[in-house]
């Protein structure tokens, strides 16, 4: 009996450590993380999501989108994320500190998201566009048209109507998730400036190789500090 | 540990232990449902492997978009095939080893019944989009009280074959099975505290999902496999493993070590820095674990194996090695800045499930069944076809997916010069370019998954009177043969 005691002991205790100190103590560190408060605009960043778009966050979830898309901008030089234009700068803890289910996401089979919402501002992608797209598909992303509903129209055509070819009388419009998912992905953005994240310095050119890590990394490769 | 050596497929001539008669129904009911999970499962794999080259397979029904299919195949071969056959191999080997009348048998026959309950909920839940965003923890939250309630009841059985052992010196293979026996609800448990019932908020998350996700890989599904492989390799060989002193070394390395190498999936990414470091470096220490294993299995394969179970336990060692040479590689930062995010990662849990732990459990089962059902296998051809179909479709799997994930992760930073242009490389080109190996991970997995329609052929006609007659009319209705 007592080999056994040392035994689970031993097993359990290694595993209790690893979880002690991981685990424990990272949330410990970020459970002390707040939103900041920018002086210059008044406002504390990051700010909460909008009802609709934190439901589009469970959608997202929901629709397994995390298995092809990351949300996540690693810093300058590690990586191509910010040569791809995915964010200016790196993404950091405060950035997902309000969020209850955030999506860092697995897997990179499709861009990352993490600033979709201020890439498709610059780029004119509105909700029209987006609508499409999910009900379509593009490339390697399969679509999701099952997040669409064949109406008939009622009075008026409804403004969100898809520009499909549907027989006279009938609409295909978007459904409430979809609506809420659009509506977070549009939200999706990490433009505001952090103190533990400065923006990289990126060359105006892109050089033919990555510029070597050490050139920006003291100020980017900085933790999330908590006291 | 020196037993004689044991025929594979046929009844053999030391008589079935206590275990075997007594827990008959418990551990036959494992491995029938483990089965039946491995060809849900490898369904899954199968939907989800051919999506990965053709997106619109089965677009239009939610229930089949992509990120869910690939959450109900991972569950469903973890929880389904992993837990049951990896649960009744090491009940039976420390039954066999600790020499003692099992206990709790009816107990564990409940719990089995309520666990598979648990995790066809769980998968129906996944498809239906109550899933996780974390590997391996995928499963909805609202099945974890049934799998917890039903684990206590048959894992109660497993360590009660540790702890009633009567014999005082206890092998490496005990060690692997008790801890793994251990380490799942430990993890799991963990994971549901603070995902689901008292939810922490923003990146935490993501640490408590790297932790307890790879915890589960390499404390409780890789502990498993080494278990069977402990054991049955010098039962198969009759020969005593070489360097087997090190074993006790080569086995605290991975239960102090492989609980904190989760964090290092999160290098670069948004959480204070130490959290991936501690887990890239212990990622390199473990080294020292995988060392150990080839040491001690490295005289079997230098000689080679006339039994077909054994041949099948030596695939899945050697790929257990090839996951430890992987995962060591992928861990330096340099690499891991084009190797994350890729299919590589897809590649490490396949090559671990259906590389490691499935060939072996394999070997197992060709050992186990014919006791526990008194009858020898019909068709040694078959067995020989499956092990064929195994290791080339394993090989072929990995392949597709290696290449996939190195294509990826250099066309994710590769620079393309058209017309004097320098542009990175669209994501309809990446898919264009990695299509060619994700169709042959396809053909890999479809060539493995029909192996194990040969194993589920063989049972069958084992259990069929044995005329021949009888053995050609099976066969010609065979599915998918
Ligand atoms: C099978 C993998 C896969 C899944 C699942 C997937 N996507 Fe995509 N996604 C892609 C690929 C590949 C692209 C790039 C398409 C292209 O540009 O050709 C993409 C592009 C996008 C874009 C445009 C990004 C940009 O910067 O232009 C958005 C937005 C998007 N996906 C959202 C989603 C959402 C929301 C979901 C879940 C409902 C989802 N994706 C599921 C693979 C996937």
């Amino acid at each position: 009996m007592k080999p056994s005691l040392y035994f689970f002991l031993g097993v359990f205790g290694a595993i209790a450590l690893s979880w002690a100190a991981i685990v424990v103590g990272s949330h410990r560190q970020l459970r002390a993380l707040g939103t900041h408060f920018d002086p210059l605009d008044n406002m504390s960043v990051p700010a909460a999501m909008s009802g609709q778009a934190a439901q589009g966050q469970r959608v997202y979830q929901e629709l397994g989108c995390g298995a092809c898309h990351t949300q996540q901008v690693r810093r300058y030089g590690y990586g191509w994320d910010q040569n791809r234009g995915w964010g200016e700068r790196q993404s950091v803890a405060r950035d997902y500190a309000l969020q209850t289910h955030p999506q860092l996401g697995q897997a990179r089979i499709g861009p990352d998201l993490a600033n979709f919402g201020e890439r498709a501002v610059k780029a004119g992608v509105d909700r029209a566009k987006l609508y499409r797209m999910l009900h379509d598909g593009q490339g390697g992303m399969p679509a999701f048209s099952f997040l669409f509903e064949r109406r008939a129209i009622v009075g008026q055509k409804s403004s969100a109507a898809l520009a499909l070819p549907v027989a006279p009388g009938w609409q295909v419009v978007p459904t409430s998730r979809a609506e809420a998912l659009v509506s977070y992905l549009l939200a999706l953005k990490q433009d505001y400036a952090l103190p533990e994240a400065p923006a990289a310095v990126i060359p105006a050119a892109v050089p033919a190789t990555p510029a070597p890590a050490a050139s920006t990394a003291p100020a980017a490769t900085a933790p999330a500090k908590t006291p | 540990m020196n037993a004689p050596a044991t025929p594979s497929s046929a009844s053999s001539n030391d008589e079935p232990v206590a275990v075997e008669t007594q827990a008959r129904w418990a551990l036959l009911l494992l491995l029938a449902l483990g089965i039946k999970w491995f060809v849900a499962g490898g369904f899954l794999a199968l939907i989800h492997s051919i999506q990965l080259h053709t997106p619109e397979f089965l677009a239009r029904y939610e229930w089949f978009t992509f990120g869910r299919v690939q959450a109900a195949a991972e569950s469903a071969l973890v929880f389904g095939w992993v837990a049951n056959v990896g649960f009744a191999i090491a009940w039976w080997l420390l039954g066999r080893l600790g020499g003692e009348r099992p206990r709790g048998a009816v107990g564990a026959l409940i719990g089995v019944a309520f666990w598979n309950a648990g995790v066809t909920v769980g998968v129906i839940g996944i498809l239906a989009g109550d899933l996780g965003p974390y590997a391996l923890l995928q499963m909805p939250a609202y099945v974890f009280p049934l799998l917890g309630a039903a684990y206590a009841a048959f894992g109660v059985a497993g360590l009660a074959a540790w702890l009633d052992r009567r014999r005082a010196d206890t092998y490496a293979a005990q060690w692997y099975a008790s801890a793994a026996i251990f380490a799942l609800p430990w993890f799991y448990s963990a994971a549901y505290a603070m995902l689901s019932l008292y939810p922490v908020t923003g990146v935490s998350q993501a640490i408590v999902g790297a932790w307890a996700g790879e915890g589960l890989r390499l404390v409780w599904i890789a502990p498993l496999a080494l278990a069977a492989a402990y054991y049955l390799v010098p039962k198969l060989n009759g020969q005593k493993l070489a360097a087997y002193n090190y074993a006790d070394v080569g086995f605290w390395a991975l239960i102090v070590l492989a609980p904190w190498v989760g964090t290092r999936a999160l290098v670069g990414g948004p959480v204070p820095v130490w959290v991936p470091t501690v887990g890239v470096s212990c990622t390199l220490l473990l080294t020292l674990h995988y060392l150990i294993v080839a040491s001690n299995f490295k005289a079997v394969f230098r000689r080679g194996s006339p039994s077909q179970a054994l041949r099948f336990v030596l695939v899945g060692i050697a790929a257990y090695l090839a996951s430890g040479l992987t995962d060591t590689a992928l861990a330096f930062r340099s690499v891991a800045q084009y190797t994350q995010f890729t299919y590589l990662g897809e590649a490490r849990l396949t090559l671990l499930v259906l590389g490691v732990f499935t060939p072996i459990a394999f070997g197992a089962l060709y050992f186990l069944l014919p006791r526990l059902t008194g009858r020898a296998w019909a068709s040694d051809g078959l067995i020989r076809t499956h092990f064929r179909a195994t290791w080339i479709g394993l090989l072929i799997l990995i392949a597709g997916l290696v290449g996939a994930g190195l294509t990826q992760g250099t066309a994710l930073v590769a620079i393309r010069a058209a017309d004097g242009q320098i542009a990175a490389q669209t994501f309809a080109e990446i898919f264009a370019a990695t299509r060619p190996w994700l169709l042959t991970a396809t053909l890999g997995l479809g060539l493995e998954l029909l192996g194990g329609v040969l194993l589920l052929v063989n049972g069958i006609l084992q259990l069929v009177p044995a005329s021949d007659a009888a053995h050609s009319d099976t066969l010609a209705s065979a599915p998918a043969s």
